[in-house]
């Protein structure tokens, strides 16, 4: 039984071809390529595997060194880090960064020459559009600081410069609290917009704000996610002070009238979802469409004109919220004409 | 089936079992070298080592003792603190091995408060050596590079200047960790090596705002005991924070809010981010240090939900007054 079983296979091995070999021998050929490349891939960490966003865009070549001011040298290398790497140098503040279109992070220390104890570092954020730049200039402004010129957003603090500039947003933080250092900082912003100059942001929305009584520092660009709702974004809002009252006003323009009145209308289902579909009647007929939602005590006032959504978010005091509206909508509208 | 011709040769047993040989010798090395390649953590790089935890620290015996003193020289309020709660040998005693688990989770400098201020760890090396201490450690696993960290915090020169000893985070300091009842912190990579042979563990950190989490006080900091790719907790930060106070159960706590970040954490950056709240608040209880503690950053306990996840978890309780806190 087994002799004739041997007997069999040795038919078959009889069948072997030199054309049977050479296939043989290209498919353990292609076997050993695929082996080699499984080897030399296994060390090199594909971020695709863990979800992480990887940058689709060009980074910019960005150099630091040379625009120290004068008096002051390197103190460390520069460091630069992307989408993956920025918690590594920022931690739980990365994420501001992350939703406004950041691209990538490149930091230096300077020291001076003659006082060891005096040095800053200079944090340079690529956020790939002047918009996101300025939005997380904005989300960050410091209340009670100095105004600076040298571009168009930028004030110092008593230790720290900070502007933006085109797609840049740049910090410059020293360790010690000393005005000359400030000086020094700002010299060296001047000297990054001269190597760098950036087409300015474009943000005509800030022409609907009301100047009067308008708390310039407050003027944010929130990019997403605005007052919790995922749909709506590119808002710009403003604290005004009236009557005693602190009220947050926002715009947002959208791409036509009607986006404009849908985003409306969804945002007013949002509100349901908390209060409900029962709506205040305005005290004021002048806004035709006017949305008065009470929200456990605030006030969520908005209207639609034009392509333009506009409102006042979380008002303490009705009355005062509804005033603000009106000045809104007729700062609007003259800007329609 | 068609044959090609020349390949016709019979083949005779000798020849058979040469053929087989080679094989089976070939079969064999396709399996070797298979084993070679297989993997067998798979991509998350599963450690086979057997996992630690974090030993109990925690003084029941000593009772459960807050302190809430005012003042703006972090010397003098840590003094009086240990002193309201019946003096640091009331903890630390002689012979004991501490570790002072720091935050100096950026290279930034002392006036920014991002980092544990180095006068107040400088003091607190002492006041535990004093108290006969054999060994003070003082350790973190910082974001950024941690020699740099250690520098220009000034937490370096301050442990130096009391005789502590500093340990920098090395590759073999990590041993793998799950939390006991956590769902999150499971096989993950924690700051082991300064740990092992110490009797005591005291936590030192500031009061922050963080982006967040919405602070950063006492039990965020053994987030710096955490190593790998941390970042991700931030996306359920507050349970992390929670499954935090699970793993550590501290001696003491030491609350730092002398000065406060209030925007822009936790890396602040200007001077107008921080406010003087002139506090130090020092606990055996860390849940109840940043159910006050949220009170610099004008926040409640509602307003931080990892402070009541961890009261839940039985870490502590958000009801700080029932410590019956000496408040001076």
């Amino acid at each position: 039984m087994i002799a004739k079983s041997v007997s069999s296979l040795m038919q078959t091995i009889r069948r072997f071809t030199s054309l049977e070999s050479v296939i043989s021998i290209s498919i353990l050929s292609l076997l050993i390529i695929v082996g080699v490349m499984i080897f030399y891939q296994q060390f090199r960490y594909d971020e695709k595997i863990f979800n992480i966003p990887v940058m689709q865009y060009g980074i910019r070549a960005i150099e630091i060194a040379g625009l120290e001011p004068e008096g002051f040298e390197p103190m460390s290398d520069r460091e630069s880090f992307d989408q993956a790497t920025l918690s590594d140098k920022i931690d739980g503040k990365a994420d501001l960064y992350l939703e406004a279109g950041f691209i990538q992070l490149i930091t230096g220390r300077f020291i001076s020459r003659s006082d060891p104890a005096n040095w800053f570092e200079f944090y340079l954020y690529d956020m790939e559009l002047p918009r996101n730049a300025f939005s997380v200039y904005s989300m960050q402004k410091r209340e009670n600081v100095t105004d600076q010129d040298f571009t168009e957003f930028a004030y110092s603090t008593e230790n720290a410069v900070f502007f933006a500039n085109g797609n840049y947003y740049v910090e410059i933080i020293a360790a010690l609290e000393d005005a000359s250092i400030v000086r020094d900082m700002i010299s060296m912003s001047k000297n990054f917009i001269a190597r760098y100059p950036e087409t300015p942001a474009e943000l005509p929305e800030l022409a609907y704000l009301p100047s009067e009584n308008l708390n310039i520092e407050t003027i944010s660009l929130i990019l997403k996610n605005g007052f919790g709702y995922k749909d709506f974004n590119n808002i710009f809002t403003g604290t005004y002070t009236l009557d005693g009252h602190k009220i947050l006003a926002f715009v947002s323009l959208r791409e036509s009238a009607e986006q404009a009145e849908s985003l409306a209308a969804s945002y007013d289902n949002f509100i349901s979802e908390f209060v409900g579909p029962e709506r205040l009647k305005p005290d004021t007929d002048k806004i035709p469409g006017l949305t008065v939602a009470d929200i456990f005590g605030e006030y969520e006032i908005f209207f639609v004109k034009g392509d333009v959504i506009a409102g006042i978010h979380s008002a303490q005091d009705r009355n005062a919220g509804e005033q603000m509206a009106l000045k809104l909508y007729k700062k609007i509208s003259e800007l329609e004409k | 089936m068609n044959t090609v011709k020349g390949n016709e040769d019979k083949i005779d047993r000798r020849g058979f079992i040469k053929r087989m040989t080679k094989a089976g010798m070939s079969i064999a090395g396709a399996c070797a070298l298979g084993y070679f390649f297989h993997d067998p953590t798979g991509p998350t790089g599963i450690s086979e080592q057997p996992l630690v935890s974090v030993p109990d620290f925690s003084m029941p015996q000593a009772g459960k003792k807050m302190a809430i003193i005012r003042g703006s020289s972090r010397t003098e309020t840590l003094t009086k603190a240990f002193e309201a709660i019946g003096g640091i040998e009331s903890f630390i005693k002689k012979g004991d091995r501490v570790l002072l688990k720091v935050n100096a989770a950026f290279a930034s400098p002392p006036i920014l408060s991002a980092t544990t201020h180095p006068e107040l760890i400088a003091r607190c090396v002492e006041l535990c050596y004093r108290a006969g201490a054999e060994e003070v450690r003082v350790t973190d696993n910082p974001i950024n590079d941690p020699a740099t960290c250690f520098r220009l915090t000034g937490i370096e020169s301050a442990v130096k200047s009391e005789g502590g000893k500093l340990l920098f985070p090395k590759n073999d300091f990590f041993s793998r960790t799950s939390v006991q009842g956590g769902t999150l912190i499971r096989n993950w990579p924690l700051l082991f090596k300064p740990l092992e042979g110490i009797t005591k563990l005291i936590g030192i950190s500031p009061i922050k705002d963080h982006q967040r989490s919405g602070a950063s006080m006492a039990m965020k900091n053994w987030y710096g005991l955490l190593g790998g790719q941390r970042n991700i907790f931030h996306q359920d930060i507050h349970n992390t924070i929670k499954e935090l106070s699970m793993m550590v159960r501290p001696t003491l706590v030491i609350l730092d809010g002398t000065t406060t970040m209030m925007t822009n954490g936790p890396t602040g950056g200007a001077l107008s981010d921080l406010r003087n709240t002139d506090t130090m608040i020092v606990s055996t209880d860390q849940v109840a240090a940043d159910a006050f503690g949220c009170s610099m950053l004008n926040k409640t306990v509602k307003d931080l939900p990892f402070i009541s996840k961890a009261a839940e978890a039985g870490s502590g309780t958000t009801d700080y007054e029932s410590l019956k806190p000496v408040i001076i």
